[in-house]
């Protein structure tokens, strides 16, 4: 099987497994919550909770609390950020590319042809024939 | 790899990438080369070609089936057909006038009209190119002190001449029509010796190697008039005399002479600008030309 194509089948098999496991704890909080004929006024009772208008209500307010907290939170980072001189990052171009394979030099000197091959990504000159030798230094 | 030539300097490469050709300068020959297409390792085509005195400048014509040879000591231009099968270069007979000391040779896009810069006595010869490739004189075009290379801009409106005695570049409007070129006044200063003048493939910016003091000036093209604009300098190596763009124009490979080396540049593509996109990579002794296979 081709490497990719494992991996792929890998993390299907773990996300089915995820779901399955969510659907089982599903199942076992409706098996636990409420017994049949029993209230749910019964069971927030039982746990403390009070009624289940109360519990709902109480739910709904604390949920457009955090949410104006979490949006006025929000509103200030964003404007703290802009007075910092904060800019959201820019996409990087992708680097050029060159359209040249080889390069032929000639030298004067030596009445020599050097070859290199220029690197598609670097763009840097690699020698196959012909470079001089570096002089040996004491 | 040896050329079997004393002073080999100018390399030019037929069009499908398959033969090069070197002028030998004291040797008054010509080397060819075939290219291998998946290595590019060279081999040399039997003996280098005899030419005439002093091949100082060699180009593939327009129809990419003739090289043409400047020969400085000798003040003309002969032409070679070249065997599309070996590479091998047959001699045509005759010979074209130039002036004194011709140094360079460049075709006009639309392959109409061949221009010569003649270093001694500071002109350009223009000429027509028929269909089979042949040059007719048409004339001389009064240049800068010492002109030392000439290019075209792609559009083929106008022409550029680096002077060396005077490290100007002279730029020129060029008649479609006539061939005849009008200088653009006044000359911009370039740096210490230019010696070649490259513009990129879409006309916008030109490059000058400046060899007395190892730099590479960028000029702004004035696309409406040719007008050019000095807009940065780099320091290139020791004698930088050629720069070589690729095709894109985003990539310049400069030969320097003195250094024995090469420097890639990346071009800044809004502003032509050079940045050196490595350390400089040696190559034999007296680097001093560098062509692209693609």
């Amino acid at each position: 099987m081709h490497f990719a194509n494992f991996f792929v089948a890998k993390k299907f098999t773990e996300k089915r497994r995820v779901v399955r496991n969510n659907i089982g704890n599903l199942e076992s909080t409706k098996a636990v919550g409420i017994a049949p004929g029993e209230t749910r006024s019964q069971v927030a009772a039982a746990s403390g909770l009070g009624s289940s208008s109360r519990f709902q209500r109480k739910r709904t307010g604390m949920s457009k609390r955090k949410f104006a907290c979490s949006t006025l939170i929000l509103i200030l980072l964003t404007v703290l950020l802009v007075a910092c001189g904060y800019s959201a990052p820019q996409s990087t171009p992708p680097p050029p590319t060159g359209t040249a394979r080889f390069a032929l030099v000639s030298n004067l000197t030596d009445n020599t042809i050097s070859t290199f091959a220029i690197d598609s990504q670097m763009h840097g000159l690699r020698c196959l024939q012909g470079a001089r030798t570096p002089e040996l230094l004491p | 790899m040896s050329t079997g030539g004393t002073n080999s300097r100018v390399i030019a490469v037929e069009p499908s990438g398959r033969f090069a050709y070197v002028a030998n300068v004291v040797s008054n020959d010509i080397s060819v080369f075939s290219i291998d297409p998946n290595t590019s390792s060279l081999s040399l085509v039997g003996s280098p070609v005899p030419a005439e005195a002093g091949p100082e400048f060699i180009a593939i014509g327009p129809t990419g089936k003739l090289l043409y040879v400047v020969n400085q000591n000798s003040n003309h231009i002969t032409a070679f057909s070249i065997d599309s099968n070996t590479g091998a270069l047959t001699p045509l007979p005759g010979q074209v006038p130039t002036d004194d000391a011709p140094v360079a040779i460049s075709f006009d896009p639309s392959g109409q009209f061949a221009y010569v810069a003649n270093f001694i006595s500071g002109d350009v010869t223009a000429y027509r190119v028929d269909s089979t490739g042949a040059l007719a004189l048409l004339g001389a075009i009064p240049a800068d002190v010492n002109p030392s290379s000439i290019t075209m801009h792609p559009s083929g409106k106008f022409a550029y001449i680096t002077s060396l005695a005077s490290n100007e570049i002279t730029a020129f409007q060029v008649s479609q029509v006539s061939g005849g070129w009008t200088p653009l006044s006044p000359s911009v200063a370039t740096g210490q010796g230019p010696t070649s003048a490259t513009v990129d493939p879409q006309g916008r910016f030109v490059y000058v190697t400046n060899a007395i003091e190892g730099t590479i000036t960028t000029f702004a093209v004035d696309g409406a008039n040719g007008a050019l604009t000095l807009s940065s300098t780099v320091p290139a190596g020791t004698i930088p005399v050629a720069l070589t763009l690729d095709s894109s124009g985003r990539f310049a490979y400069v030969a320097n002479e003195g250094s024995n080396n090469v420097i890639t540049f990346t071009v800044d593509s809004s502003t032509g600008a050079l940045t050196p996109s490595g350390p400089p990579v040696d190559a034999g002794a007296g680097s001093s030309w560098v062509a692209l296979i693609e």
